[in-house]
């Protein structure tokens, strides 16, 4: 599905990321930790197509996304759950779920896909009108989630989708991922909350200053001493 | 104070409150859409109206058929200067110095092909021109009321393509976040030329209207500020149907002052009404934001 190989980028002459290799399988859900300041959201944004690689390869089922146009890496099967949300706060809710379907091959399905969204998400449903920046974080989370979904993508990437919510609302949405990667999506869970993350996920990396500096089963990882103190305050 | 001569302001006001507001949209979408203050427009208008004038003359084409001709020059011309705005990555103050030399640049070219000399259309060829019908003890100019359509056909139809299609969402979502709209699929520099090439056509358009009932001047552009900035502020940056009530109040209250305290005094009330605008509600009249 999603292979990283040696993946070097960074903003302006500021290098941010060394040699990144890192893998998503068909149907998996892995997770990516590490250190504020790691470089996992330049990542997440050098697979989303907002930054450009200066080197090493992004491969989504064989296509080279290192050398697809930005705006056409949507259609090849990744969406975005950035970080903070993103989501267009003058814009209705429905109006961003569409911005969602905005790519060519996800744009035909459009209507069934928001009669989907609003079943996985009826607080969505309830507020299909109301501009989306007056909505609660939580609300915003999953909006964003449901504009990713409606790119129909094979890889969904999620960047700290728990920062700021409420304990439950967390419970919740991580309850809609692990109900959409068994109906075969497969996720990319960029993380702080690390237990959650790897009680969710079945393999993680961990990223320290632009490097993966290890990487295994969420239980190997969850097992790890020093992981353990870093991140799990344990 | 004659009733009949207010009446009379007040639709003759409201009417070319329309050409008003096809004036200002162009403006009005580049800044809110695309964040360039582009005072290019104003030679949008200028050239459209000069190129219809020069059609019309020498060719012997009806004023609005020659827009068959313009609209699709305005098309071209804004979507190249967006192309060279997005290449030469200018932000909104570049944007405004930069269309500042272009305005001075084309309004002495204005002048070289077409001399600071009064030019207009001659009836025998204009069948606009003095052309009125009345209602009541109310004179309507004909093409007033022609202009006024177009503006408001443009208008709502305007509103409708940002609001209902996919284009005009993607409009919406690069305004606020370009990376993020990129990210599901939006071309935000194709997006800005073809946005900056409609905007463009409009004012083209606001110029072959002018075309057919007004003499052209160069020096006519600069006049245009205290009308189309008014409107622009008024109605809200990049909100169509606002930008076209603005356009009938600042034409309604330029028309009533000019009867009431003389015609210098029209600016003074637009601007007046600018700057309130600006004071009170600085995101246009007719803009719905969110809270946060």
């Amino acid at each position: 599905m999603l292979e990283i190989r040696d993946l070097t980028t960074g903003y302006g002459r500021a290098q941010v990321l060394w040699d990144v290799t890192a893998s998503v399988a068909d149907g998996e859900i892995v997770t990516l930790l590490g250190p504020n300041g790691a470089g996992k959201t330049t990542l997440v944004n050098a697979l989303s197509g907002i930054l450009r690689p200066w080197s090493g390869q992004v491969l989504l089922n064989d296509i080279d996304l290192t050398a697809t146009r930005p705006h056409l890496i949507s259609q090849s099967g990744i969406a975005v759950v950035p970080e903070g949300r993103r989501i267009f706060p003058d814009m209705t809710v429905t109006d961003n779920l569409l911005i969602g379907a905005y790519n060519k091959r996800a744009r035909p399905h459009h209507e069934g896909n928001v009669e989907r969204i609003y079943e996985i998400f009826p607080r969505l449903s309830e507020r299909k009108r109301q501009l989306a920046g007056s909505m609660s974080g939580g609300e915003q989370q999953m909006l964003a989630i449901g504009r990713a979904l409606m790119a129909e993508p094979s890889l969904l990437l999620l960047d700290e989708p728990s920062l700021g919510l409420a304990p439950i609302i967390v419970e919740n949405i991580f309850e809609v991922l692990k109900q959409l990667n068994q109906e075969g999506l497969s996720i990319l869970l960029v993380e702080q909350n690390a237990v959650e993350a790897l009680n969710l996920a079945g393999r993680g990396y961990v990223l320290e200053e632009g490097r993966i500096v290890g990487e295994g089963s969420s239980g190997e990882l969850l097992a790890d001493e020093r992981l353990r103190k870093a991140y799990l305050g344990l | 104070m004659n009733a009949d001569l207010l009446t009379q302001a007040a639709v003759s006001g409201a009417l070319i409150g329309g050409l008003y507001a096809l004036m200002s949209l162009g403006l009005s979408l580049s800044w809110g859409a695309l964040e360039n203050i582009n005072l290019a427009h104003f030679m949008f208008i200028l050239f459209g109206a000069y190129v219809t004038y020069q059609l019309t003359s020498s060719a012997g084409i009806d004023p609005l058929l020659a827009a068959l001709i313009v609209v699709p020059l305005g098309f071209a011309a804004g979507g190249l200067l967006q192309i060279f705005f997005e290449w030469a990555k200018v932000d909104e103050f570049k944007s405004l110095i930069i269309s500042f030399g272009l305005f001075i640049i084309l309004q002495s070219l204005a002048r070289t092909i077409w001399s600071a000399d009064f030019r207009s259309l001659d009836q025998s060829i204009n069948p606009y021109v003095g052309s009125s019908f009345t209602v009541g003890s109310v004179s309507l100019q004909i093409p007033l009321v022609i202009a006024f359509v177009a503006a408001a056909l443009i208008a709502f139809g305007t509103q409708a393509v940002m609001g209902r299609t996919f284009f005009g969402k993607a409009v919406r979502a690069v305004v606020h976040d370009p990376d993020t709209a990129q990210a599901f699929g939006v071309d935000h520099r194709r997006v800005g030329v073809l946005l900056a090439a409609i905007a463009s056509a409009y004012s083209a358009l606001a110029g072959v209207l002018i075309a057919t009932f007004q003499s052209l001047s160069p020096t006519m552009a600069v006049g245009w500020f205290g009308i189309v900035f008014p409107v622009v502020i008024l109605g809200g940056l990049g909100n169509a149907v606002g930008n076209f009530l603005a356009g009938i109040i600042i034409g309604v209250a330029a028309g009533v002052a000019a009867v009431i305290w003389g015609p210098l005094s029209a600016s003074l009330v637009t601007f007046s009404i600018m700057v309130l605008a600006l004071l009170f509600r600085p995101e246009g009249l007719f803009t719905r934001k969110a809270a946060i």
